[in-house]
C-alpha cells in the first residue's frame, strides 16, 4: 500500500502522467505501423476513403488551370517538340514492323519448346491507368494518393510508372485509393527497406540492386555491382524482375557515374531516374498478371 | 457563428494545402517548401481560442493528414501538431499577443514542427539525411511560406478565433 501511495505521489502532477502515457501510446502506434500492412483497419480506410473523395474534386482542375498557363508559356517550345516528335514517330513505326515479326517469331519459338500456359503468360504485365488526387505537404512523406485502391486488384509494392519511367511503389492501399511512394524516399536502412533489382538495357548480364536515393545529388545509388560487370556511364537501369517483386523491364533512369563502393568489393552507381516526380497528373500501376497462389 | 466557420474553413485549408498550393509552388522548389497552413491554423488558434481548442484542432487534423497520407508511419503529425498547438496556447493563451509576437512564435512553432518531424523520422530510420541538409533544403524555405501565409490571415484569423474565446468566457459568466 505504501509503495502504491508513493507512486502515486510521483504521478500527483495529473499533466505529467497524462503527457507519459500519450507519449508511450504515440511510439506504439509509430512502431506499430512502420512495417508493412497488407490490410488496414475499418476507420482507416474510412477516413482515408473519405477525405480523398473529397481532395479530388480539387486537385484536377487546379492541375488544369496550372497547364493552361504553362502552356501559354511553352507555346514557343511546342514547335521543336513537334519536330521531334515526328522522328520519334517515325522510328517507331519502322521498329513496329520488326517488332511484330520478332514477336510472331517468338510466340512460335514459345510454343514449339511447349512453354506453359503460366510461363507464357509470366511477362503479360497489365498497366493501369491511374489520376493522382492529392500531394502530402510533408517534405519528408511525400506520398501521393492515386484513384485506385484494392477494390480495383491493386496491392502493397506494385511498380507505379510514367510515360517517362518508374516513379514509385504502392505504399498502403485504401478500398478506393491507395498511396504511392516515390522512389525518391527508398532507403536501405529502413525497417521496411526495399530494394529493386536492376538491370541495363544495353548489357543484359548486368545486375545491381537500388536501394537508396541521394537527395543532395538528386540520384539513386545502385548497389552490389560486380567488378568485372560490364555497365558503363550514359547505360540505361531498367528493372530486371529477379526477385519477383516488380515487374521485369521498367525504365528507371541513366547511370551518371560509377565508382568503387563503400567496402571496396563491389561497385556502386549513381543513376540520374529518368521520370519527373513534381506535378504528376496520370500515373500507370503495372500490375503483374496473376499466376495462380506461388507467386506472392 | 464562429465554431461554425472555423471547422470547415480548416478542412478547406487541409483540402486547399494538399491539391491547390502544390501546383502554385514553383518548380524549382517543389517538394522543399511544404505548406503547413493547417498548423498555422491551429496556432492561430493556440494563440486566441484557448489551449484546448488548440490541441483538438492540432491532433483532429494532424491524425487527417496522418492517414491521408500513410506513407512510412502514423502519428507524427498527430502528436506533432497536437502538441504544439497546445503548448502555445498552455504558454501565451489570454496573453495580449501583438502581430509581430504572433508572427514571431508561429515561426519558431513551425520550426518546431519540421524539427520534431525530421527527428522522429530519423529515430525511425526512415529517413538517412543530416538535419543540416534537411534544415536549408526543406525547413527553413517552408518557414517563408508559413509566416507569409499567417501574415495574410492574420487579421480574420484573430477575428473568428478571438470572438470564440470571449464568448466561451461569457458563457462561464
Amino acid at each position: 500500500m505504501g509503495r502504491v501511495s508513493e507512486l502515486f505521489r510521483i504521478f500527483r502532477n495529473r499533466k505529467l502522467f497524462v503527457l507519459l502515457i500519450v507519449l508511450i501510446v504515440f511510439a506504439a502506434i509509430m512502431g506499430f505501423s512502420l512495417g508493412q500492412r497488407d490490410n488496414l483497419t475499418w476507420p482507416e480506410n474510412f477516413v482515408g476513403d473519405s477525405v480523398t473523395f473529397v481532395q479530388q474534386w480539387f486537385y484536377k482542375p487546379a492541375g488544369y488551370l496550372a497547364g493552361l498557363f504553362e502552356d501559354i508559356r511553352t507555346m514557343r517550345d511546342l514547335y521543336r517538340e513537334n519536330e521531334e516528335l515526328r522522328t520519334t514517330v517515325a522510328r517507331y513505326a519502322r521498329d513496329r514492323v520488326t517488332y511484330n515479326r520478332i514477336e510472331l517469331e517468338n510466340e512460335r519459338l514459345k510454343e514449339a519448346l511447349a512453354f506453359k500456359e503460366r510461363q507464357k503468360r509470366m511477362f503479360d504485365y497489365e498497366y493501369v491507368i491511374a489520376q493522382v488526387v492529392a500531394v502530402s505537404q510533408d517534405p519528408l512523406n511525400p506520398t501521393f494518393k492515386i484513384n485506385l485502391g484494392s477494390t480495383d486488384g491493386i496491392r502493397p509494392n506494385m511498380a507505379v510508372v510514367t510515360t517517362d519511367g518508374l516513379v514509385g511503389l504502392v505504399s498502403r492501399v485504401f478500398p478506393l485509393y491507395s498511396t504511392v511512394m516515390p522512389i525518391t524516399q527508398l532507403n536501405s536502412e529502413s525497417s521496411g527497406a526495399q530494394a529493386i533489382s536492376a538491370t541495363v538495357m544495353e548489357h543484359k548480364e548486368s545486375f545491381g540492386v537500388i536501394e537508396d536515393y541521394d537527395a543532395q545529388r538528386g540520384m539513386l545509388v545502385m548497389n552490389r555491382i560486380a567488378e568485372d560487370d560490364p555497365l558503363s556511364e550514359r547505360d540505361v537501369v531498367i528493372t530486371s524482375g529477379l526477385g519477383g517483386v516488380y515487374p521485369y523491364g521498367l525504365v528507371i533512369g541513366t547511370v551518371e557515374t560509377r565508382q568503387v563502393g563503400d567496402f571496396g568489393l563491389t561497385h556502386t552507381a549513381y543513376v540520374k531516374p529518368s521520370a519527373d516526380f513534381d506535378r504528376l497528373a496520370e500515373v500507370f500501376v503495372v500490375v503483374p498478371p496473376d499466376l495462380g497462389e506461388e507467386t506472392p | 457563428m464562429n465554431t461554425k466557420w472555423v471547422i470547415p474553413l480548416t478542412v478547406l485549408l487541409f483540402m486547399l494545402e494538399t491539391t491547390v498550393v502544390p501546383w502554385l509552388i514553383p518548380e524549382p522548389m517543389y517538394g522543399r517548401i511544404a505548406p503547413h497552413f493547417v498548423f498555422v491554423a491551429a496556432l492561430y488558434a493556440g494563440l486566441y481560442a484557448g489551449r484546448h481548442a488548440a490541441l483538438f484542432m492540432g491532433f483532429i487534423f494532424g491524425l487527417l493528414q496522418d492517414i491521408v497520407f500513410y506513407g512510412h508511419l502514423l502519428g507524427v503529425h498527430t502528436l506533432l501538431m497536437g502538441a504544439i498547438a497546445y503548448l502555445t496556447g498552455f504558454l501565451l493563451e489570454g496573453k495580449r499577443i501583438p502581430m509581430l509576437a504572433a508572427l514571431a512564435v508561429i515561426g519558431l512553432g513551425c520550426f518546431l514542427y519540421d524539427s520534431a518531424a525530421y527527428g522522429i523520422y530519423r529515430v525511425f530510420r526512415v529517413t538517412h539525411e543530416t538535419f543540416e541538409f534537411v534544415l536549408l533544403h526543406s525547413i527553413a524555405p517552408s518557414l517563408f511560406l508559413q509566416i507569409g501565409f499567417a501574415l495574410a490571415v492574420y487579421v480574420p484569423a484573430r477575428r473568428l478565433l478571438e470572438a470564440k474565446a470571449k464568448k466561451s468566457t461569457d458563457e462561464e459568466e
